[in-house]
């Protein structure tokens, strides 16, 4: 009643068993949302007054509102709380039990406050008496005798748990391990052989205080050596995790370089362009210093059609001899002046002789011109007989720049292009990854060593304590067992070891049961073509799953994702039956939405076999995987016992609509072309 | 009773009386979700009473 979704009083009946009636299974049918989930929450509630299912890990139990939300609104309206409660009916052998568990919500000040108020048991027995129970630790107790607590995870698969069984990561893994241990017992077992040891130290440390003489020493020995023992099985345990982790992170790691590989080679030719393109730009600055120092004589060559000129102009007037003058003019002065030639005869005006010196004096340059005429004519005269030389390194050198600039232009462009097939930065570090694994891999070769050291010393210490437990069980015997402590000490340390006897082949022999089961359960639900290629599932020492091809090599990260799915559940039938009862299982069955990712074989499959595998079975179905071809074949079997919709009404509250198969087959979608 | 049990059983069939139950009994002490230190404490009362049914047993016999 009031139970999540659905409000006011609904109920379901499960299809009996198969002993019964032949039909032991229950269909209930719904889109998202409708509460499909909400039907196996409540069962969970009620037996075990869980409010989370392992799909709610993420959610805290606050959060997670059990009372309908309509009912509390209109109760909380009214200063009221709402009741709600989860009741169940079940039979266990030829024994009736009904249990009933309530809890009330209201809304306070904005907030949801919810409490469970109780819960009660009546069993009735095959004499028709019947026994009222109201202690939750009792009805604990009873409950967990008929269906243990430890296998409810195991009773609803959905699609996430069923991808979690095959691609976990390790912290799921673990978490997958730490379920299975608890639901095989395994854990049971660990726990006893710790609660054995604590004891036995409890006692060990009595007996030192009272004992004496050899007795004593021996048990302060023991007690020694167990310490010891317990500190390096701690330390063995710590190393195999990081071995483990390292071995996980190189395998990522080899990933991550295999997809890096094809890039190796880019990241090489890039660091090649990019050194070359240094190399490039220094060769380059180089050739402009070149030309740089060039820049006077080059500069002039821009104008060479003037210097010719002036050049044939200094020289027309040197070979004339007015560059330099044949006479200076102080010379000249001096001959005006004295009026007497450098012979030394007198010179008269009016004469030839005087009008040529005039003529003379008048061509005459300034003597400071004169030479920078001839400094001029020199330089020209240089500039003019090298020009070709200049000219001819001038084009060479702009040659040589052009060819360099091009030579980067297209550097750039192979480094732009390279970097674009590189693409992003994780890929970039490739280079990086062999670095990284290389130093897990020295970590983990020091770990493995340790480990192998820490491993001697325990089996030292081992032979050793078993030397010192047969010396005190011969002093004991010797002391005539009187003594009372010396018996609870050799009862307990008895005790403990075969606890830890029966652990280590237990163990063993629990994966090789599981493996066996789900081996055979996967060969009855695989398509036929599908599991040519399929070798054998196994059981890892972590209790994580792999499956083999049939040359016996590790396939599991190629197998399909509806393969995966029936390997999963194979796993957990096997899982559930190992667990539970001897033939079938007593725990009813419930399956979310399994089909989604399987294909018409596999549906096919799981419909007409698992009903045979189970007590009960309940399927909880949307409109897209369970359509008048499921339908069909379910009823092919003869094991489709019950049929409920669930859907929204006009309020939006979920009503559970129990209809007959006929009718229900009436509601279903046609199947889709090809089946 | 399951797999797992029986299987538990079977190998416990090795052992003396007292070490089988005993040892069982643990087991099952240890399935219920209570702590190691609860268990032991369970564990001792259980071979107390053992070792002092032990004692009146031979008792009985001396008489």
């Amino acid at each position: 009643m009031n139970f999540r979704q659905f409000k006011g009083v609904q109920s379901i009946s499960f299809a009996p068993e198969k002993s019964s009636s032949g039909r032991n299974v229950t269909v209930i049918f719904g889109q998202n949302g409708r509460g499909k989930t909400g039907i196996f929450r409540a069962i969970m509630f009620c037996l075990y007054g869980e409010h989370k299912l392992s799909q709610d890990e993420d959610i805290s139990a606050k959060e997670l509102l059990l009372v309908n939300t309509a009912a509390v609104r209109e109760a909380s309206e009214k200063g009221n709380h709402a009741e709600a409660y989860a009741a169940l009916i079940f039979k266990h052998g030829e024994d009736r039990y009904e249990l009933k568990r309530s809890l009330i919500g209201i809304d306070k000040n904005g907030e949801r406050i919810e409490q469970v108020e109780s819960v009660v048991l009546f069993h009735t027995s095959q004499d028709g008496n019947t026994s009222i129970y109201k202690d939750p630790d009792d009805i604990r107790i009873r409950v967990n005798e008929i269906l243990d607590e430890n296998v409810k995870d195991y009773f609803l698969f959905d699609g996430e748990k069923i991808q979690r069984l095959t691609l976990a990561s390790l912290e799921q893994r673990r978490e997958i391990a730490r379920g299975i241990r608890n639901l095989l017992k395994v854990n049971a077992l660990e726990k006893a052989i710790k609660s054995s040891a604590i004891l036995r130290r409890q006692i060990a440390q009595e007996i030192s205080k009272k004992a004496t003489g050899e007795y004593a020493r021996i048990v302060a020995s023991i007690s020694k050596a167990e310490e010891n023992k317990s500190v390096l099985t701690e330390a063995a345990v710590r190393l195999e995790e990081n071995i483990s982790l390292a071995k996980i992170e190189k395998k990522k790691i080899d990933k991550k370089m295999e997809e890096c590989k094809e890039i190796l080679h880019l990241v090489q030719e890039r660091k090649e362009a990019e050194n070359r393109l240094v190399a490039l730009e220094e060769e380059l600055k180089n050739y402009y210093g070149e030309i740089k120092g060039k820049t006077g004589k080059l500069s002039l060559l821009l104008l060479s059609s003037t210097v010719d000129k002036v050049f044939e102009r200094i020289d027309h007037k040197k070979k004339k001899g007015e560059i330099p003058a044949e006479m200076r003019s102080d010379l000249i002065e001096k001959i005006l002046q004295e009026m007497r030639c450098i012979c030394g005869r007198e010179i008269h005006r009016k004469t030839e002789e005087f009008a040529a010196i005039i003529a003379w004096k008048n061509k005459l340059t300034d003597s400071v011109l004169d030479d920078a005429a001839l400094d001029v004519w020199r330089f020209l005269s240089s500039l003019r007989s090298n020009r070709d030389d200049t000219r001819d390194a001038a084009e060479a050198l702009l040659q040589k720049c052009a060819v360099c600039q091009n030579e980067i232009e297209k550097s750039r462009a192979k480094i732009g292009s390279l970097n674009s097939l590189i693409g992003g930065s994780e890929r970039k570090d490739a280079a990086d990854l062999e670095s990284v694994r290389e130093k897990i891999e020295q970590d983990q070769v020091r770990s493995e060593a340790e480990l192998l050291k820490i491993k001697d010393q325990m089996k030292h210490i081992q032979d050793e304590l078993q030397v010192l437990i047969e010396q005190r069980k011969k002093l004991e015997k010797d002391e005539n067992l009187k003594n009372e402590l010396i018996q609870r000490a050799s009862l307990i340390e008895d005790t403990h070891s075969a606890l830890q006897a029966v652990f280590d082949s237990f163990t063993a022999e629990i994966k090789q049961k599981i493996a066996a089961e789900a081996n055979y359960f996967f060969r009855e639900l695989i398509a036929s073509e599908s599991g040519k290629a399929l070798g054998k599932i196994i059981v890892n020492e972590d209790y994580s799953l792999q499956i083999t091809d049939r040359w016996n090599n590790h396939f599991l990260a190629n197998i399909s994702a509806g393969q995966r799915q029936i390997m999963s559940i194979s796993f957990i039938v096997a899982l559930a039956k190992v667990a539970s009862a001897d033939k079938i299982l007593e725990m009813p069955l419930f399956m979310d939405t399994p089909f989604g990712r399987l294909s018409f074989e596999h549906r096919k499959n799981i419909l007409q076999k698992v009903p045979k595998l189970c007590a009960q079975w309940v399927l909880l179905v949307t409109d897209t995987e369970f359509r008048k071809t499921e339908a069909e074949l379910l009823e092919s079997g003869g094991c489709w016992g019950n049929f409920y919709m669930l859907s929204n009404d006009d309020h939006g509250v979920t009503q559970i609509k129990g209809m007959t198969i006929s009718d229900a087959r009436l509601i279903l979608s046609d199947a889709l072309g090809g089946e | 009773m399951n797999d797992a049990d029986d299987l538990i059983k079977e190998k416990l069939e090795e052992y003396p009386d007292e070490v089988r139950k005993l040892a069982y009994e643990v087991v099952k002490l240890s399935a219920r979700g209570i702590s190691d230190v609860a268990v032991a404490e369970q564990m001792e009362s259980m071979v107390k009473r053992i070792i002092k049914n032990r004692g009146a047993q031979i008792d009985t016999l001396k008489a």
